[in-house]
């Protein structure tokens, strides 16, 4: 399956969990060479079948929070404990990966292992980096066509494979009060309002893709 | 009418979740008990009643398939309802818990009325709503 089929694939998955769980919308791509802004949480997720590979996560922590309160329910401003941001990134990262695998048509049944990796620094572009303060997640995808022996990941946690792709999306998450609002808006109580805006690179470095920054939806 | 619901995910922030979902979406009678492995499901099933199993399947120690094996050779346990609550959308995987004896299946991520509406179905009369 070619690289923007994957993109295309991962941009829906990365939008229906944002939408459906997080109660966050879409905005737009994020600039090219943006990576979040520190500190980040991030996480990688190792899957193992037709394809293997793995998806990391990085998401600065102020977009953690405003994730985590809305699928907690808890308010923004609330202290979450680490745990629990690592927790809901580790999350987002499963479903991202599971509504993706779910589009591939096998037989074959996917295994799935998340570990957080500390601030996401092997999400960072490999070259050309630029800052963006307003990116706010990055995820990738790494893939394998073929199963191979072993995972998709090394006992470290870094990327076996060999055969990168670009995941693709853009988001930005809704504030909420009390019960989960299903579509975007500002939350008129604080009256903030938050961009995700992945970046999208390859794996390896080598080659980086951008993205028109122009979404569906206009950044909030 | 009150039921118990066994939530069976190594996520602490998934079971938070679906605990925080299941409430406000109209199903006040709810209580819950919380295992984070399927080992952990089973000897809370052997100590005390539950309504409804909601699981998880990729899990540490003892996944949800093992879980579903081990509860349809229990004669007593085989009688709970699960629904599998999980990312793996695969249509082979879903053919596979169902035919391993889960009653239902809810994909991740899902909005709260399809779990709700999928309690409703798997409980029948023992909620009255």
């Amino acid at each position: 399956m070619p690289d923007n089929e994957w993109n295309e694939m991962l941009a829906a998955a990365t939008g229906e969990v944002l939408e459906t769980m997080f109660f966050t919308d879409l905005c737009g791509p994020a600039p090219a060479g943006a990576s979040p802004v520190e500190p980040r949480v991030a996480a990688r997720l190792c899957f193992e079948g037709t394809p293997s590979g793995a998806l990391t996560l990085s998401v600065s922590e102020q977009a953690v929070r405003a994730l985590a309160a809305n699928f907690l329910g808890s308010e923004e401003n609330d202290p979450l404990p680490a745990t629990q941001l690592g927790g809901v990134v580790c999350e987002l990262a499963n479903m991202i990966c599971g509504s993706l695998l779910s589009q591939v048509k096998t037989e074959e049944h996917f295994k799935f292992a998340a570990r957080l990796i500390g601030n996401g620094d092997e999400s960072k572009p490999r070259t050309g980096a630029v800052r963006n303060s307003s990116t706010l997640a990055a995820c990738r995808l790494c893939r394998r066509e073929k199963t191979h022996a072993g995972r998709g990941c090394h006992s470290n946690g870094s990327c076996r494979s060999s055969m990168p792709a670009s995941p693709a999306r853009l988001s930005a998450p809704t504030p909420r009060t009390g019960m989960p609002r299903p579509t975007a808006a500002p939350d008129r109580r604080t009256g903030k309002s938050w961009s995700l805006r992945p970046a999208y690179h390859r794996c390896l470095g080598s080659q980086r893709k951008t993205h028109s920054s122009t979404g569906s939806r206009p950044a909030l | 009418m009150s039921f118990r619901v066994l939530i069976v995910d190594d996520s602490p922030v998934m079971r938070t979740f679906i605990r925080r979902i299941i409430v406000p979406s109209g199903m006040e009678g709810a209580e819950f008990l919380e295992a984070s492995d399927g080992a952990e499901a089973l000897d809370l099933l052997r100590a005390q009643w539950v309504d409804v199993v909601l699981t998880d399947i990729n899990m540490p120690s003892m996944d949800g398939e093992e879980l579903l094996r081990r509860l349809e050779a229990d004669a007593v346990l085989k009688t709970v309802p699960v629904v599998v609550v999980s990312t793996d959308g695969t249509a082979s995987r879903i053919r596979q818990m169902l035919s391993l004896g889960a009653r239902g299946y809810v994909k991740k991520p899902f909005l709260p009325e399809t779990l709700r509406e999928e309690l409703e179905r798997v409980l029948g009369g023992a909620y009255a709503g």
